[in-house]
């Protein structure tokens, strides 16, 4: 399942019930995924998990000793795990890992992003201009959840070439972009150094839990790439978690035009034809007069 | 890689005191075989040979019907199927619902907390 299918069946799912209350009580999606929900005090690194009785009723338990906003987000994760019908691993997750994890748990977290941020009431709360630490506080509240939550549905959803970079212990874990910057098959690798030159390396350098807004060149985040223009990067550092997330955007004319062919090659520019001289290449000069 | 029905078949073996040698002899089954099995380097055994392996172990109902299960289920958890295998108290239900366990986070539950949190769910008001 690509992330695609899983949008439009997210997107289906939200579209059976009513969302206007969700941002107090997501009971409409437990309604409608025959769960229930418990809250327990669970093991450090739990978050939740989903059961399923005999009788079809599925018990979601959370951790109540997180965060509201990570509750919150774990119910949708296991809404997800339901709705799929996608087993998880049970294997230890190390937490240094995202690029690592199992790809049913990456496609709960992009239908648990749907169901808690849904794209009609994002795109309706959403201020006008550029993005901001105060405009992704402001979604993360309206929608109670987590900033760097807010923050990734931004990037998907914005109309701009946009990515927000999650990275832990100073390695790229992945990287949500907008559909502007896929068509140009802008990339960051995950599982690689946090990029020197970029304000996430200077921040995490630095130590601390700081946020700062700066340019930096657009080669230094994506791969393959022209060098000579810039991009912004908004990053925040948490010195406690050693984790470090950056948005990046910038407006289309300083994106580089890239061409494909259908087998998704990048299609290289060749000299183009020759300056004109006012000289006719024909007869030759040893023929002319 | 541990499967959940190898670490059945060998508790359950042990359990008998056989040795996997006496396990083929008296199952008219190739020891080799057998011991891929256990190892989870061989799968899907047909209900047949299920049957044949059940009958020498000698399992009570609840064991005979968690080994069944497990041949459909590669995935099972081994920590879990040893937990329960040990513990007669956990029923073949509350075994199947905890096997189904979805996850969240970078830490996992013990199968003794995992089947304490399946009772709590067993008992949960479904109007909750």
């Amino acid at each position: 399942m690509d992330e695609g299918e899983i949008q439009q069946r997210a997107r289906t799912f939200v579209a059976r019930v009513d969302t206007r209350n969700i941002k107090d009580d997501l009971s409409v999606y437990l309604k409608e995924a025959n769960a229930i929900l418990l809250k327990d005090r669970m093991g450090h690194g739990e978050s939740g998990t989903t059961l399923t009785r005999s009788d079809g009723k599925h018990i979601i338990t959370v951790n109540e000793v997180e965060s509201e906003e990570r509750q919150r987000f774990t119910v949708c994760h296991e809404i997800a795990h339901i709705v799929l019908a996608l087993p998880s691993s049970h294997d230890g997750v190390p937490s240094w890992s995202y690029a690592k994890r199992h790809p049913n748990e990456i496609a709960c977290d992009w239908f648990a992003a749907e169901l808690l941020m849904p794209y009609k009431l994002w795109l309706a709360a959403l201020p006008k201009g550029e993005p901001s630490r105060a405009v992704i506080e402001y979604m993360a509240g309206e929608f109670r959840c987590s900033y760097p939550a807010a923050a990734s549905r931004y990037a998907g959803l914005a109309t701009m070439p946009c990515a927000f970079v999650t990275m832990e212990h100073g390695t790229v874990r992945y990287a949500a972009r907008s559909m502007s910057l896929r068509r140009t098959k802008a990339w960051i690798p995950p599982r690689t150094p946090i990029p020197e030159g970029s304000v996430a390396h200077r921040l995490r350098g630095e130590g601390g839990s700081q946020l700062d807004t700066a340019e930096v060149a657009q080669d230094i985040w994506l791969q393959d790439w022209e060098s000579g223009l810039d991009l912004w990067e908004m990053s925040r550092h948490y010195g406690s978690s050693d984790t470090t997330t950056s948005l990046l955007w910038f407006e289309e004319e300083v994106l580089p035009e890239r061409e494909f062919d259908r087998f998704g090659r990048q299609v290289k520019e060749d000299e183009g034809l020759a300056e004109l001289t006012g000289e006719l290449p024909w007869p030759g000069k040893s023929r002319r007069g | 890689m541990q499967s959940g029905l190898g670490v059945a078949l060998r508790r359950l073996r042990e359990r008998r005191t056989l040795s996997i040698r006496e396990f083929g002899r008296l199952s008219e089954i190739d020891h080799a075989y057998i011991y891929r099995l256990e190892m989870g380097e061989k799968s899907s055994p047909s209900s047949e040979l299920v049957a044949t392996l059940l009958s020498v172990l000698k399992t009570n109902a609840r064991d005979a019907a968690i080994v069944k299960w497990l041949v459909h289920q590669p995935d099972a958890w081994p920590e879990l199927v040893e937990y329960v295998l040990d513990d007669p108290s956990v029923t073949i239900d509350e075994f199947t619902m905890a096997a189904g366990v979805r996850h969240r986070g970078n830490a996992r539950p013990t199968p003794a907390i995992l089947i304490e949190r399946v009772r709590r769910a067993v008992g949960a008001d479904a109007t909750e």
